[in-house]
Formats: structure tokens, sequence, C-alpha cells
């Protein structure tokens, strides 16, 4: 067995289940330790408050920053988010060889989009991890929250992102059975890495978000 | 030190799903700090929210990560006394608990509760401020944090009755609505009861002042003491069921309305045994009903702004009455400062900072993103339904060299308020 296929076969195995028992461990242990209901009257519908809250939060700031109030001074921040999220999104979802890995863990597929299309995204992506890390180095409130923690998340998600740059690009002229590797590698390193780390918000998100959508709306205020 | 490892007890007991996911989920981007009018007004990145929770967040992730425990196998725990003095003074000092950051966050977290929950172990492990501690003993010495006893309660309200020639009825059971003001009004603002008086004569509302619940203010909400808060709405409260009063009117008061209808929800279940109202929707009541009429012209030529209170506003949802209510009574040039409504900047005064002496300098400066939105549309008057964001204003726009005038919405509706029936009606 060869490298490439310990990184695709037993090594990824062995990824997606630390991923997913810690995935079901994070999310067990929120729910299972439970939440305090409010008693309080309400004074509007927290049904429609999570609605608008994920219509903003997910469409709507992340796009428009100069329309929110809080983002005055550092737009960037907030577009550099927006671009680096919906252009990983993008490329782990929609991309053929990806859907194609997906196929084989779920046993369907779906229809993906044109090759440049994902290059543009996968790019994009790129550049807004880029300006996001220089924000952490520049801005003294970036310095202050960067921790060893957020340099290594920062890494552990660039390097899938960059090596399957190189692998589509065949970039540095290396040999498309080492970069493959590599880049199996990175993914499998991702995996382990997410449950065991603040990347693991890509669920807690939606725990959180709910949160705050229904409390805003039982208060009747704009979430 | 034995009060930190307190202060990190209490986080763990009061730990649920929600906590862990709040701190789960947040990806240090620091957005929060554009959000906060103490980062804005200073530019300095201490005040960043997030770390405002810095006790509560160390004390979760050192007891309740992996990585945390991991850590502690090879690093002594502990804090210094400067780190927890820094901790103090973040969350009481720097914070309005005014949840601005909450609506900014990109994950939605809920940082007004976290830096409450914050400052409820601290005051637990008995590191709550000076200042707001002895407010709280006094509150519950005295019935009001600033010390006005029952006597001097009633000297007030006669010296009002014979100063203004209002009524001021105490005491008097089965009315419908118990009237709860806050000791702030009864000395700094007292015109806002006798136009209280005057609109609830106007409305012909049967009503009343409790002597024993006659404190809406609590600033056990501000110190976190828990026990206490619920002792002070309780003692209101039960004014209104010995009274047998429909509902507890609160007047300008930020944090009240919100503190009496939780823990009153929690003390009795719903529905609640009586209604919990805001000024702000009982002069809606009244204009609904056709109780009261308000003249058009009443402040002709002036141009009037509201301020939204964080506590009645964003975290009440009195959002459209008083833009009701201001638009009867300036329908020409009432001008809303932006961003307003639920995104409003906060004045920096309310949870409790306005009466801590240590922040005098620091909630200056958290006042300057109002002075820029107060700049860009120059208005006459300042409206407000709360008395601490009114003497933040105050003091902001003496300290600012600001020519405005700050009034209490009470006292612009009764100034308003049409006496007489209309010429040709």
């Amino acid at each position: 067995m060869d490298w490439l296929e310990f990184f695709r076969g037993p090594m990824f195995q062995i990824a997606l289940l630390v991923f997913i028992l810690g995935m079901v461990y994070r999310f067990l242990r929120i729910v299972l330790m439970g939440w305090k209901k409010d008693y309080s009257p309400p004074r509007g519908s927290a049904a429609a408050g999570v609605v608008k809250t994920y219509v903003k939060g997910l469409g709507f700031l992340p796009f428009l920053p100069p329309k929110f109030p809080g983002t005055r001074h550092r737009p960037l921040t907030y577009i550099a988010g927006g671009m680096f999220h919906l252009g990983l999104f993008v490329v782990i979802f929609l991309s053929t060889p990806h859907m194609e890995a997906w196929r084989s863990v779920l046993g369907f597929g779906w229809p993906t989009l044109p090759t440049p299309f994902i290059d543009g995204f996968a790019a994009m992506s790129m550049i807004g991890m880029i300006i996001l890390l220089s924000n952490r180095i520049v801005s003294p409130v970036g310095r202050m929250l960067t921790g060893l923690g957020e340099w290594l998340n920062w890494i552990v998600v660039f390097l899938p992102l960059l090596s399957g740059w190189v692998l589509y690009h065949h970039l540095f002229g290396m040999p498309y059975q080492t970069i493959f590797a590599i880049h199996m590698f990175t993914v499998d390193w991702l995996l382990i890495w997410i449950p065991f780390s603040r990347i693991s918000h890509f669920m807690t998100y939606f725990i959180t978000r709910t949160m705050h959508g229904a409390k805003f709306g039982r208060l009747g205020v704009e979430p | 030190m034995d009060a930190d490892r307190k202060l990190a007890q209490y986080y763990l007991q009061h730990a649920d799903g929600w906590l862990v996911a709040q701190l789960d989920v947040c990806a240090r981007c620091g957005i929060c700090a554009e959000a906060c009018p103490f980062y804005l007004g200073t530019g300095d990145a201490t005040h960043t929210p997030i770390r405002k929770i810095e006790p509560l967040r160390r004390a979760v992730q050192e007891n309740l990560t992996a990585f945390g425990w991991l850590r502690s196998l090879f690093e002594k725990g502990g804090s210094s006394a400067q780190e927890v003095s820094d901790w103090v003074s973040e969350a009481y000092f720097t914070c309005t608990v005014c949840n601005r950051c909450s609506l900014a966050c990109p994950m939605g977290i809920d940082l007004g509760a976290l830096i409450q929950l914050t400052r409820e172990g601290l005051a637990a492990a008995g590191m709550t401020p000076h200042s707001l501690a002895d407010a709280v003993r006094r509150q519950d010495a005295t019935g009001s944090p600033l010390g006005v006893t029952r006597t001097l309660f009633e000297n007030r309200l006669d010296w009002l009755r014979q100063e203004e020639g209002v009524d001021l009825p105490l005491d008097v059971p089965e009315v419908d609505s118990l009237v709860a003001f806050t000791s702030i009004e009864l000395i700094k603002f007292p015109g806002n009861l006798a136009a209280m008086a005057k609109v609830m004569e106007a409305a012909g509302e049967s009503w009343t002042l409790s002597s024993t619940g006659r404190e809406s203010v609590n600033f056990a909400t501000f110190s976190g003491d828990t026990e206490e808060q619920t002792e002070f709405v309780r003692r209101l409260t039960e004014a209104a069921l010995e009274l047998g009063v429909k509902r507890i009117i609160l007047t300008e008061c930020g944090h009240a309305y919100d503190t009496v209808r939780r823990i009153a929800s929690r003390l009795y279940g719903l529905p609640l045994p009586f209604e919990v109202e805001n000024i702000l929707e009982t002069i809606v009541r009244f204009l609904r009903e056709g109780r009261i009429r308000l003249r058009p012209d009443a402040f002709a030529g002036q141009r009037i702004t509201f301020h939204d209170a964080c506590k009645l506003q964003r975290l009440g949802g009195l959002i459209e009455q008083p833009r009701e209510i201001l638009h009867l009574v300036a329908p020409e040039t009432f001008v809303e400062m932006t961003p307003n409504r639920e995104a409003q900047w906060c004045c920096g005064g309310g949870g409790g900072v306005l009466a801590s002496p240590e922040a005098d300098e620091i909630r200056m400066k958290a006042f300057l993103p109002k002075v820029e939105q107060l700049e860009r549309i120059s208005p006459d008057a300042v409206v407000t339904a709360c008395s601490t964001c009114r003497l933040q204003f105050l003091d902001g726009s003496k300290y600012y060299d600001m020519d405005i005038d700050v009034r209490g919405i009470t006292e612009v509706v009764a100034a308003a308020l049409e006496t007489e029936t209309p010429k040709g009606a």
C-alpha cells in the first residue's frame, strides 16, 4: 500500500470516524446538558425570529456589511468571512471530484459546477483566509484574540485548500501521486482536528443562531 | 486564592448546554469590538466584549474541554490578583450589558447574557465593586438604592402634591394600576411624577402608588446578586397582589421592565396574576383608547430625537411605541439618529456603570458614539424613556459642551396633553 492509498483508505476512514464521533459527542453534550427555558411573557414569535436571523446571518450580513451598524470600521473582516465560508462550501460540495468522494461515502451524488467556477471559488476562499489572517496580525483586537489555537486552525484549514489548488493546476511539477497524497493527508488531518477545535463551530453555529433568533423573536426585537 | 475557586465553582454549577454552545462557537474574530461603545470610545482592545467574560471562559475551558484538562496537567492553575481586578473592572465598569455586541456577532453569541452570568459569579464570590454592593445593601435595608426610606418617600410625595398641585394617590386598594417609580426620578426628576399624575388624570385611570412596592430600580440586576434581585422584585409584586391591582406600570427605568417580567414569571408562572406594563405601553394604550389626545404643535419648530435605551428597546422590544408618541407631538420635526431601534448605540451609562465612580472617566468616552450621532442631526432635544440614559445624556452633553435639552418621555407627553376640546369640534 502506497501513501496515497493509505491516506485515501484506512486513514481517511479513521479520520471520518473521529470526526463523526467527536461531533456527535459535542452535539449531545450541548443537548443533554440542556438549557433554561425563558418563562417571561412573550412579546413576539420565537419562530419568526429564527427565520429572520438565518436570512440575515447567512444571506445578508456576510455580503452587505455596511448595512450593519456594527462593522463600519472594519467591513473587510465581515466580507472576508463571507468570502471564505461561501468559497469553502462551494468547493467541498459542488466540485465534481469532491462530490464523487461524497458519493463513495453516502451512496448518492448531485449535480456539480464546472471546474473554472470551482477554481474561482477556491481562490476566493483562500484570499478570504489570507485577509482574515492579516487582520489577526494587524489589528490589536485580532492580535489579542489570536492564540496558538487560532494559528493551528488556520493552517489546518488552509493546507487542504492550497494542496487541492496545487493538485488541480499541477503546480511546481510535482508528481500527481505525491501531491494527491499530500492533499488527502491534509484532509484527513482536518477531519481529525475539527471536533477538538473551534472549527466545530460549523455545527454549533446552527445551535447558537437558533437560540439567538428565538430569544430576540420572543422579545419582539429584530434579531 | 479562595475567591478565585469560588468563582470557577459558580460558573461550573451554572454550566449548561447553552453556555457550552455559546463558548464553543466563538471564532475569536473580534467583530464584537466594533459594536461596543466602550471599545469605540477608547480604541482600547482590552474592552472587546468577548474579553469581558474571561473568568467564565477560563472556568469552562479549564474544566470542561479536553485541551483544558490536558493543559491543567502541566500548568498550575490560579489567577493573579491583577487578573482578578481586571475581570471585575471589565465586567462592571466597561459594560452596560447593552447587548449590542450580540447583534453584531456573526454567530449570534448572547454576549449580554454571558456578561450578566460573569457578574453573577463575581457577585457570588464576593467580588462586586463596593459602590454597587453598597447600593444593593442600601436597597435591602431602606427599600431604595439611593436611601429613599418610606418616610422620605411620603414626604417627597407631600411636597410634590403641594408644589405641583397634582393628585398622587398612595396605597389605595382595588384600583386598576400600581405605578412604581424609580428613586432616580423621585430625587432627580420629580417632574416625572407630576407628569405621570397629569397623564393618569387626563386618561381617567384609577391608580395608586405603594409605600411598600415603591421602587422599580433593581440594583441587584446590576451587581449580579440573584437572591436580592428576586427579593426586590418580590417586594413590588407582593404590593401589587396585596392591593389587588390589574397591572403594574413601570415608569422611566431601563432594566425594571425586563427584570420584573422575567422574575415575576418565575415566581408566579404564566399567565402572571397581573400585567406588567412599561409607561410607553401605557401611554400608547391611552392614545389608542382615545383617553388622551396630544397636541401636534406642542413642540413646534423644535427638532426632537429619541434615544433607544438598551434595556427597554433592544431587550424589551418597546421599539415602535415611543415613535408613535413622538410622531404625534412633533409630526414635522421628529428626527431619527442613525443607527436606531435595536441597533442603536448605547449611551454608556446603564447596567450600573453610572453608579460606579470608578467608571466616571470611561463612561464619558463611551458616550462618544452618541455625540457623533447627535452632531449629525443636531437636534434641539433628545427624549428617552430611561432615567439612567437621561442622567448620562445630561452628564455627557455637559462634558462635551453640547447645547441640547434632555427630556423624559412622560414629561413630553404631559406637556403636550390636549386639555380643552379643540375649537370647532
